[in-house]
C-alpha cells in the first residue's frame, strides 16, 4: 500500500479546523450563558411578553431603521405629592408608594427627547382594594394650560399586577411643553400602591 | 517537512480570524431573551477601554422616601440634610440609556460627624422585589469630601427595572450633608467576551 504523506502545513491547517468546531461551541456558550446567566433574572417579576404591544424585540427595532423604541421606567417611590398636605409611605422593598390621603395626586418629572412619540404607558401596582388607582401623562405649557395625554388604571384586587394604556401616539414637544407622570390612589392605605410607571416611546430622527 | 515562517503565520492568522468571526456571529445571532437579562455582568466579561459619561445629581434633588422626616439645605441650595431623623432614606429617580453600564458611584458630602452616611443604587421590579446594586459611604469627619465606590458591572435594562439613587445620613443634623451623587457609566457594547484569548 502506498503511504500517504501530509505536509506539516496541511497537518497544521487540519488541526486548526478540528480545534475550531469545539472551540466555537465553547466560546458561544461563554458568550450566551456566562455573560447573561440563563437569561433568567430574579429581577424580572413580569416576564416580557412578545405579544404585548409595548414589547421591544430586535425585529421591532429592525423593521424601520429610522425608528427606534425605548423605555423610561420610573419606580413608584420616586413620585411625590403635588401638595404638601399629603403623607406618603413606602412598602418594605422601598420601591412601591402609598398614601393615607385618598385622592391625592403624586407626580414626577418626565424628560423625553423632542419629537419622540409616546406610544404607551404601563402601570405597575399593588392593588388589594375595591377601588382602582390611575396614572397618566400630562403636558403643561407654562401658562396655566394642560393636557392629560394618556391614562391607565389598575385593575382587580389580587395584589401585584400591571396594566397597559391605549395608544394615543402623543408627539413630545419640549419647546412648548413640559411633561409629568401622575398617579392618584382612590384608596387610603397600603392596599393601593404604585410600584412603577413605564413609558414606551419611539424616536424618528 | 520544515514549516516556513509565513506558512505558520498564515495558519495562525486563519485560525484566529475564524475564531473571532465565529464569536461575532454568535453575538449577532443572540436573539431576544425569553426573560430579563442579568443586571450584573459576570466576571467572565472584560471591559474594553471606553469613555465615561456622568450623571451628576445635586444633594438637594433628593427627597425622603416617606413623609414625616423634615429636611433642610445648607444655604447654598446644593447640599441636603435630615433635621430630625438619622435613618431616613432620601431618593431620586435615575434615567440612563438602555444597555449602558454603571461603573462607579461617587458621593460628595460635607461630613463633620463621627458617623458616615451611605449612598447606593437600587433596582426595583415593580412587584415588591429589589436589588441594591452598588454603594459608597462618606468617610472621615473633616468636612467636604468625596468617596468612590468599588468598580461594578451593573447593566441598565429599562424594560425590566427602574433605577433609583438613595442616601441615608445615619446622623440627624447639619453635620452630615449630601452634596451630590455622580454615576460614572459607559455606553453599551464596551464589553468583550474573549476570556481564552485575553487571559
Amino acid at each position: 500500500m502506498k503511504p500517504i504523506h501530509f505536509s506539516l502545513r496541511t497537518v497544521l491547517l487540519a488541526a486548526a479546523l478540528l480545534l475550531l468546531i469545539p472551540g466555537v461551541t465553547v466560546l458561544a456558550q461563554e458568550i450566551i450563558t456566562s455573560a447573561e446567566p440563563g437569561y433568567v433574572s430574579p429581577e424580572a417579576a413580569f416576564a416580557p411578553n412578545p405579544a404585548d404591544p409595548d414589547y421591544i424585540d430586535p425585529a421591532l427595532n429592525a423593521a424601520d431603521p429610522n425608528v427606534t423604541y425605548y423605555y423610561t421606567f420610573v419606580a413608584g417611590s420616586t413620585l411625590r405629592p403635588r401638595d404638601s398636605t399629603a403623607d406618603w409611605h413606602i412598602d418594605s422593598s422601598g420601591g412601591c408608594l402609598y398614601t393615607n390621603a385618598s385622592g391625592e395626586i403624586f407626580n414626577v418629572d418626565l424628560q423625553l427627547p423632542d419629537g419622540a412619540t409616546i406610544e404607551y404607558l404601563r402601570l405597575y401596582y399593588y392593588d388589594t382594594s375595591a377601588s382602582d388607582s390611575r396614572a397618566w401623562v400630562t403636558s403643561y405649557d407654562g401658562a396655566g394650560n394642560y393636557d392629560d395625554l394618556i391614562t391607565v388604571a389598575s385593575t382587580g384586587d389580587t395584589g401585584y399586577g400591571n396594566t397597559l394604556s391605549s395608544s394615543p401616539s402623543v408627539v413630545v414637544d419640549t419647546l412648548s411643553n413640559s411633561y409629568l407622570l401622575n398617579w392618584r390612589s382612590y384608596t387610603a392605605g397600603n392596599t393601593s400602591q404604585l410600584c412603577g410607571l413605564r413609558v414606551f416611546y419611539s424616536t424618528n430622527p | 517537512m520544515k514549516l516556513k515562517r509565513w506558512q505558520f503565520i498564515l495558519s495562525f492568522a486563519l485560525l484566529a480570524g475564524l475564531l473571532i468571526s465565529a464569536a461575532g456571529s454568535a453575538l449577532a445571532n443572540n436573539t431576544a431573551p425569553a426573560a430579563a437579562p442579568a443586571l450584573v455582568r459576570s466576571e467572565n466579561s472584560v471591559l474594553a477601554p471606553h469613555p465615561f459619561y456622568y450623571l451628576f445629581v445635586p444633594g438637594t434633588a433628593l427627597r425622603p422616601r416617606e413623609s414625616g422626616a423634615p429636611w433642610a439645605d445648607d444655604g447654598s441650595g446644593g447640599c441636603i440634610y435630615s433635621t430630625t431623623s438619622a435613618g431616613v432614606v432620601f431618593n431620586v429617580d435615575v434615567q440612563l440609556p438602555e444597555g449602558a453600564g454603571i461603573d462607579y458611584l461617587r458621593i460628595f458630602y460635607n461630613d463633620t460627624s463621627a458617623s458616615d452616611s451611605i449612598a447606593w443604587v437600587t433596582s426595583y421590579n415593580g412587584a415588591g422585589g429589589y436589588d441594591d446594586l452598588v454603594n459608597v459611604s462618606s468617610t472621615g469627619s473633616s468636612g467636604f469630601g468625596t468617596s468612590l465606590s468599588d468598580f461594578t458591572r451593573v447593566i441598565v435594562h429599562n424594560a425590566n427595572v427602574p433605577l433609583v439613587l438613595n442616601w441615608r445620613p445615619n446622623v440627624a443634623g447639619s453635620t452630615m450633608q449630601l452634596c451630590g451623587l455622580r454615576i460614572a457609566y459607559h455606553m453599551p457594547d464596551y464589553y468583550t467576551y474573549l476570556p481564552s484569548i485575553l487571559r
